[in-house]
């Protein structure tokens, strides 16, 4: 089985969940069968999974696996559903916090909370307060979208969180954490325990104890002697330390999504990027490493010298009948249009971008860009600050527009002419990929890791020297006087997108499975399950 | 339709007092004229099952609130071991054999749970205590005696229970219990019944949910007859078509000497049966005429009944004995006036030296204990007396064969079921002649001797009679013997008979 690790899945997600489903596609498409694995509890998982065109079958969350809730018949429950256990209900909406009031008889029995309205604008219950007879709040219930009771948070008579209980759907508890005092007198998590169907009672002093028992478990149900158990990190935490020493053999994959090195200019020395920094110290405990792009494949080698083998495979995949789409030509597009769709982050750097659009104005009057993306508002608003001071500089104001997202990223790239980038670091680019497909001729600084490979430069687009605004102002200028240049440059970006069509990504992840096949094989030999028989009580008799 | 009657009490504990011995009585007294009866506790109790297998009682003459909404009345046909028990994946953990009590379970070398072994079992789980990270006591998991895990219960942070969830046998939480703010106290503050034939209901007390189970459980066709006192408002206030009887199994008056007088002082107790439910009972059952008798006096509007609350066959092989011990058989509390009883034997040493007194039955508490070893250190009547605590069946056969003559000082009883015990081992008796009982077992100077209440004197002088004197211990144990017809069960059935039929 192949296994793709991760956190959570939420409504807005990373480039890395982004990854993660396009290569879920692949993988049915291709009829190789998959688990995206989440570690962290999310009564909307499945939700926001089904959203994007996952089946709940894929779906392997820890906490379901041991409530026993993979695979269930979502139906959402509806505040009159929940049952009180007490007489003459009135119920009294809150609309302004979106939460239903119970009485009974003139005394609180409970307050639901509905969920959100982005969610659903049915009154679908999401969590309960629940009371007793003396007016304590005793405890409030988690639903699952699902429609189950899937958490209980238990309080103290001083209100605070004592025990949370997760349940499986037909009322079990299945797995149970404590809040007690620690040595300095604070309130903290102070153990796990799981409780499986069979009464067998595992204790943990954390979560990791937890993840590392659900990865025992599931290796040893999917083992398989021809089919290797195969574990994508790709977001590693925690993960990687279990999976290097798991009683039952694995094939571990550790995947980059971004630069190894935490200045992405310095590959070579920088201080090595925290995410990576335990899971590629102990890289050689792995089987692979996958690395979005050949270049960083190479930096990845160059600097540590792994034993395992190394597998670039791009995380970003272009449907066939995106490929075989009609393309549409330069002339048929807005006249002198960048487009940028990336959050709007410091790190994205989108106000060189408009100096380099400052720059390039003199020559190029009736320059524009459309910006869509999410507004990052960290660090004090850093982002939004430097983008207004360049827009004001080089009066910009009326050839930049920002929007806050848009549903069809495709359709605006289709109708813009040139993809620019100017970020400090990236894994990959998705949004640089895509525009691609669509035929935008992509600039860039020389930027680790995806848009210095993505775009070609001379072919697809122009790679310049990192940080160097003038030179990229160039490129614009160059390519929007010159229509002859910009539509052929335009074609090799249609042409170069076939470098990412699924064929020949699948192409790259056989490549992958079948080096673990012939792995897999070497670790059956040492490997023996564990004994099962003569273990049972054989001389009580019972009735 | 025939009737079915339910005998309602809080318990079946590890030590009984005369309640529920009366209660379990009449359970197989009625079992054994055919008649359908079971006893109904409301406490929460692993060994329960245990328990009444000690005393003869079969699993389905009981019906245990708890065991009833776990679905789990059946009988104990699992042993869960320890060493082969699921809980303990032996994968993983190890266990550690502390001692036939205890055994640890470890994972490399951290101590994870204690498990105590159930009580008189080998090696079956009572209960796992849980560790956390911090090595406080997460959670405990609690087994019944019957091989099932039936409650798991979890700690407050700063101690304490917590709240507590009452399993079925599939594990599936069907009560329940928080421990929550009442007034300024934290105490049970919430039963909660849950997916009962499909529906939940919140209760605020356990007698609560008591009364739930009772309404359940009863119908038209049930007698509900009430051992407890403290149950009477419950009983009293169910919305049933059950008919429903208190039994008293004690003297009403705190006064036991004033019980005929019609302005005695109630027990506390009882004020809340004669005073605000009375109308609620079909009728009151006693165990003696003369209790029935005053009562009627005191309440003339009342329903009442009298039928001996025990009923004992006669032992076999009952011989004459010719030791000079003297037993007495009962609860050890302050009520029973045991400090009296001890302050004869120095006296009856003097007349015969090697007399000795078992004091046999389970103590009021530690203190009450440690204050008579002291009286019996200041009569210097160490090896003259021995504190047995509390014993049954054959233990107590032993003791019972081997007694030469069973005294009481109690100074007020209901019947004094030990004393009609006493009879099916041919026991003579001496007592104190107090309301109700010991006149309707003993007759004076036939089987025994009534006494004047707290004439010491008298007392001692008694029972040196018939230690010192063979003829009038043969006389006694022969009349023992035959006034012990009286008790046996099909007696005491035919009492119940024309109360059937009234």
């Amino acid at each position: 089985m192949n296994f793709f690790l991760n956190s959570s899945f939420n409504a807005k997600n990373s480039g890395i969940e982004h990854a993660q489903l396009k290569r879920a596609k692949l993988f049915e498409k291709f009829g190789e069968d998959y688990r995206l694995v989440f570690r962290e509890w999310n009564p909307l998982l499945h939700y926001h999974l089904n959203k994007n065109g996952i089946e709940d079958k894929y779906i392997l969350n820890i906490f379901d696996y041991f409530q026993e809730a993979l695979d269930l018949e979502a139906k959402p429950l509806k505040p009159k559903d929940i049952e009180f256990g007490v007489d003459n209900l009135t119920y009294d909406k809150d609309k302004e916090q979106n939460r239903i009031i119970v009485y009974s008889n003139k005394q609180i029995v409970g307050r639901i909370n509905l969920f959100d309205k982005e969610v659903t604008d049915e009154d679908l219950v999401k969590s309960v307060e629940l009371f007793d007879g003396f007016s304590n709040l005793y405890r409030v219930d988690f639903y699952d979208y699902r429609g189950f009771l899937s958490m209980a948070q238990w309080y103290t008579p001083d209100n605070k969180i004592a025990t949370e209980t997760w349940y499986t759907p037909d009322g079990r508890p299945a797995v149970e954490d404590y809040f007690r005092f620690n040595a300095a007198g604070k309130l903290e998590k102070s153990g796990f325990k799981i409780i499986r169907k069979d009464g067998a009672v595992r204790t943990h002093n954390n979560i990791v104890g937890v993840i590392k028992d659900f990865l025992e478990s599931i290796n040893v149900e999917f083992m398989d002697k021809n089919n290797p158990n195969i574990y994508v990190m790709d977001r590693s935490d925690y993960f990687e330390e279990i999976l290097e020493n798991l009683n039952s053999p694995t094939y571990t994959v550790l995947h980059l999504h971004n630069s190894h090195a935490g200045d992405a200019q310095k590959t070579d020395t920088s201080i090595m990027n925290n995410n990576y920094e335990y899971s590629l110290t102990d890289a050689n405990r792995y089987d692979a490493i996958v690395s979005a792009t050949e270049k960083q494949t190479n930096d990845v080698k160059k600097r540590f010298n792994p034993a395992i083998d190394m597998f670039t495979i791009p995380v970003g995949v272009i449907k066939n009948e995106d490929l075989q789409q009609k393309r549409v030509p330069m002339a048929n597009r807005k006249k002198h249009s960048i487009v940028v769709t990336a959050r709007v982050a410091p790190e994205k750097q989108i106000n060189k971008i408009i100096d380099a659009m400052g720059m390039a104005k003199k020559e190029i009057p009736d320059i524009n860009m459309e910006v869509y993306g999410y507004v990052d508002h960290s660090n004090d608003d850093v982002a939004m600050k430097r983008i207004n001071a360049s827009l004001d500089e080089y009066d910009l104001r009326d050839a930049v527009k920002l929007h806050e997202y848009t549903n069809d990223v495709a359709a605006v790239q289709r109708n813009a002419q040139i993809y620019a980038l100017a970020s400090v670091m990236e894994g990959f680019n998705l949004a640089l990929m895509e525009a691609q497909s669509q035929g935008d001729v992509g600039i860039t600084f020389d930027t680790n890791y995806g848009p210095n490979e993505l775009i070609v430069n001379d072919e697809n687009g122009y790679v310049v020297d990192y940080d160097d605004t003038k030179a990229l102002s160039d490129c614009m200028v160059k390519l929007f006087s010159d229509d002859d240049l910009l539509q052929s440059m335009s074609d090799k970006a249609y042409e170069l997108s076939n470098r990412f069509s699924e064929d020949s990504v699948w192409k790259a992840w056989e490549d992958l499975i079948n080096s673990a096949k012939k792995t897999w094989q070497d670790k059956l030999k040492t490997y023996h399950s564990d004994i099962t028989q003569g273990l049972n009580d054989m001389e009580h008799k019972e009735a | 339709m025939t009737k079915q009657y339910l005998f309602v009490n809080e318990n079946i504990f590890t030590f009984n007092s005369g309640t529920e011995f009366s209660a379990m009585n009449r359970a197989k007294l009625f079992k054994r004229n055919g008649v359908d009866a079971k006893i109904v506790t409301r406490n929460f109790n692993p060994s329960l099952h245990q328990e009444i297998e000690k005393y003869g009682i079969d699993d389905d003459q009981v019906l245990n609130m708890y065991d009833y909404f776990q679905n789990q009345t059946g009988k104990k046909n699992h042993h869960e071991y320890l060493r082969y028990s699921s809980v303990v994946d032996k994968h993983d953990y190890k266990i550690n054999g502390v001692d036939n009590n205890t055994s640890y379970i470890e994972r490399l070398g951290q101590r994870i749970a204690k498990v105590s072994i159930f009580p008189l079992t080998i090696g079956e789980i009572g209960n796992i205590e849980y560790y956390d990270n911090f090595g406080n006591i997460s959670s405990q998991d609690v087994f019944d005696y019957r091989g099932f895990k039936s409650k798991e219960i979890y700690m407050h942070p700063a101690g304490g229970i917590g709240h507590e969830l009452v399993f079925d046998k599939n594990g599936k939480v069907v009560i329940e219990i928080t421990h929550m703010n009442v007034g300024d106290r934290v105490l049970p503050s919430m039963y909660k019944l849950l997916d009962y034939k499909g529906k939940t209901y919140r209760f605020n007390t356990e007698d609560d949910l008591f009364a739930f189970f009772l309404e359940e459980i009863s119908d038209e066709n049930t007698v509900i007859i009430n051992d407890r006192p403290s149950l009477t408002p419950v009983i009293a206030n169910l919305n049933t078509d059950a008919t429903k009887y208190q039994y008293l199994h004690n003297v009403h008056t705190e006064n036991a000497s004033q019980a005929g007088n019609n302005s005695a002082v109630l027990f506390n107790n009882l004020y809340p049966l004669f005073d605000e439910f009375f109308g609620k009972f079909a009728g009151i059952i006693v165990p003696t005429d003369k209790q029935r008798k005053d009562l009627e006096k005191r309440y003339p509007m009342g329903k009442f009944y009298s039928i001996f609350d025990s009923a004992f066959d006669l032992k076999a092989n009952i011989k004459p004995v010719n030791t000079h011990n003297i037993t007495y058989l009962g609860r050890v509390f302050r009520d029973k006036n045991i400090s009296e009883l001890l302050t004869i034997i120095p006296a009856v040493q003097q007349q015969v030296p090697d007399v000795h007194l078992n004091i046999m039955g389970y103590f009021e508490s530690a203190d009450y204990k440690n204050e008579l070893e002291a009286i019996i250190k200041q009569l210097k009547i160490e090896n003259a007396v021995s504190l047995l605590d509390y014993k049954i069946e054959a233990e107590k056969d032993n003791i019972l064969y081997n007694t030469c003559v069973l005294v009481q000082t109690s100074l007020g009883e209901g019947l004094s079921m030990s004393l009609v015990e006493g009879l099916s081992y041919g026991l003579p008796e001496v007592a104190y002649d107090v309301n109700y009982g010991p006149n309707e077992i003993i007759e004076n100077n036939v089987n025994g001797f009534l006494v004047e209440p707290k004439n010491i004197t008298s007392l001692a002088n008694r029972v040196i009679e018939i230690l010192n004197n063979q003829d009038t211990y043969d006389r006694m144990h022969d009349q023992a013997i035959t006034k012990s017809i009286k008790f046996n069960p099909d007696n005491v059935f035919a009492q119940w008979e024309t109360f059937f039929n009234k």
